[in-house]
């Protein structure tokens, strides 16, 4: 990045009024972990938010309230009931990064190796966006484009919302790579809620082998009201898997991530349901 | 080029540094003399630049400058030298876990950051928290022996 000056603003105001002022001049830097895979050139005064207290992690009213600047490390680092980020976090590249990443810059600018926006899809997470007024976006309003084409100039995503899981319920996360460091070549997640031993609800959403993370929806539509186990997870796998535009990323073909996908749709079903019945 | 002036506790000591920009928190340390922190992949892949900010290690070669002012920071500097040595320092040279050494102060960063948060880090704990160092000479095997010598959990000490 070619910066030419930078600021250090205290208060989310001042920074919003910073953002604002700057306008497309104007790069927002956390954990800093991002710029060199950006290719601007242009010069830009970067603006430092990890200052504006914006990170922490409450339950409030069982919801997580996961500020924008929390480090992954700290989503790994937290335990606390119905709290599963932390399995996503473990998979996240390496210590180094995991202790300057946050959730704000993993989110925002979504790259095909990006862990907590498919998670994000599976938790019906919503996105709490501060601009002159406050705004809140479901996970697949928000990740349906690149997300920072919905900030306007001194806008900035303050936080991130995901219930926390509750008895019956159960998450699994699965991230294909062949090294911590290695690009994910398919990422996949998912939710599932039980009632009466049947799936009452269910989430899945894939990542990283698709051009941006989605939701399975005809593999949800084939699991909910059905008995779970590995006969449905499969039906219900092979009803949706050639829904998405498989992308093979890194030497692989698009037939090889439809192919781990197909795998790890039902892994991660499988786990997800062993919680969810309290195994 | 716009330089300004940003202050942090570089190795106990507050300090002030000009800085551009862009430079980021490895460019500076090297200028000012303080080259034990490795320059390797710069895309903070490899560990070697790790330091530790504010208690955590980070990779330098990613981090801002600027972005350290009013923080804490320690580089290799800080923590041993050929006279008076960290234990982990010892540990890696006694286990032979150094050839090249290129990587060596970025892993005892890395390892110092997990020791001085959790002193009884178990094997599991080093493996995950030296996921980003790499070595391209000794395999890990000297490495691994040579930090879990140095946790409480195996009766040493950090």
């Amino acid at each position: 990045m070619n910066y030419v000056d930078f600021k250090s603003p205290t208060q989310l105001d001042e920074a919003r009024t910073l953002l604002k002022e700057l306008g497309e001049s104007a790069s927002p830097v956390a954990g800093s972990t991002l710029h060199v895979f950006l290719k601007d050139e242009s010069p830009k005064v970067a603006v430092d938010i990890l200052r504006l207290g914006l990170n922490g992690i409450r339950l409030v009213d069982g919801v997580y309230h996961i500020g924008a600047t929390t480090t992954v490390t700290d989503m790994l680092n937290h335990r606390q009931h119905g709290w599963v980020l932390d399995r996503v976090a473990e998979a996240f590249v390496t210590q180094p990064i995991r202790n300057m990443a946050t959730m704000g810059g993993s989110v925002v600018r979504v790259f095909p190796w990006s862990d907590l926006p498919v998670a994000l899809l599976a938790l019906n997470a919503e996105l709490v966006i501060t601009g002159d007024a406050e705004r809140v976006m479901s996970a697949p309003e928000f990740f349906a484009t690149q997300p920072f084409h919905h900030l306007q100039a001194g806008d900035l995503l303050t936080s991130v919302r995901i219930p926390a899981l509750v008895e019956g319920q159960g998450f699994a996360y699965h991230k294909e790579r062949r090294t911590t460091t290695d690009f994910s070549r398919c990422t996949i997640a998912a939710w599932l809620a039980l009632d009466d031993g049947k799936i009452a609800d269910v989430r899945i959403a894939v990542g990283a082998a698709v051009p941006m993370p989605r939701r399975m929806d005809a593999v949800e539509d084939a699991l909910k009201g059905a008995r779970p186990g590995p006969a449905a997870f499969e039906k219900a796998m092979q009803a949706g898997i050639d829904a998405p535009r498989w992308k093979g990323l890194h030497g692989i073909s698009d037939e090889y991530a439809r192919h781990l996908a197909s795998v790890h749709i039902v892994d991660v079903l499988t786990k997800a349901h062993e919680e969810a019945k309290g195994a | 080029m716009n330089m300004k002036t940003i202050t942090f506790t570089l190795n106990r000591k507050e300090q002030s540094f000009d800085i551009e920009p862009d430079e980021t928190l490895i460019d500076l340390l090297r200028r000012t003399g303080h080259t034990g922190t490795k320059l390797g992949c710069d895309t903070g892949m490899c560990g070697s630049c790790a330091v530790i900010v504010d208690g955590r290690a980070i990779n330098a070669c990613i981090l801002f400058a600027f972005q350290a002012n009013g923080r804490t920071v320690e580089t290799i500097e800080g923590v041993g030298d050929f006279d008076s040595p960290h234990p982990l320092q010892t540990a890696m040279a006694d286990a032979g876990a150094v050839q090249c050494g290129f990587c060596t102060p970025g892993i005892v960063m890395t390892a110092k950051a997990l020791l001085d948060e959790k002193p009884d880090a178990s094997e599991e704990d080093f493996k995950l928290h030296l996921d980003g160092n790499l070595c391209r000479c000794t395999g890990y095997v000297k490495i691994k022996e040579a930090l879990l010598s140095c946790s409480s959990a195996t009766g040493g000490e950090s």
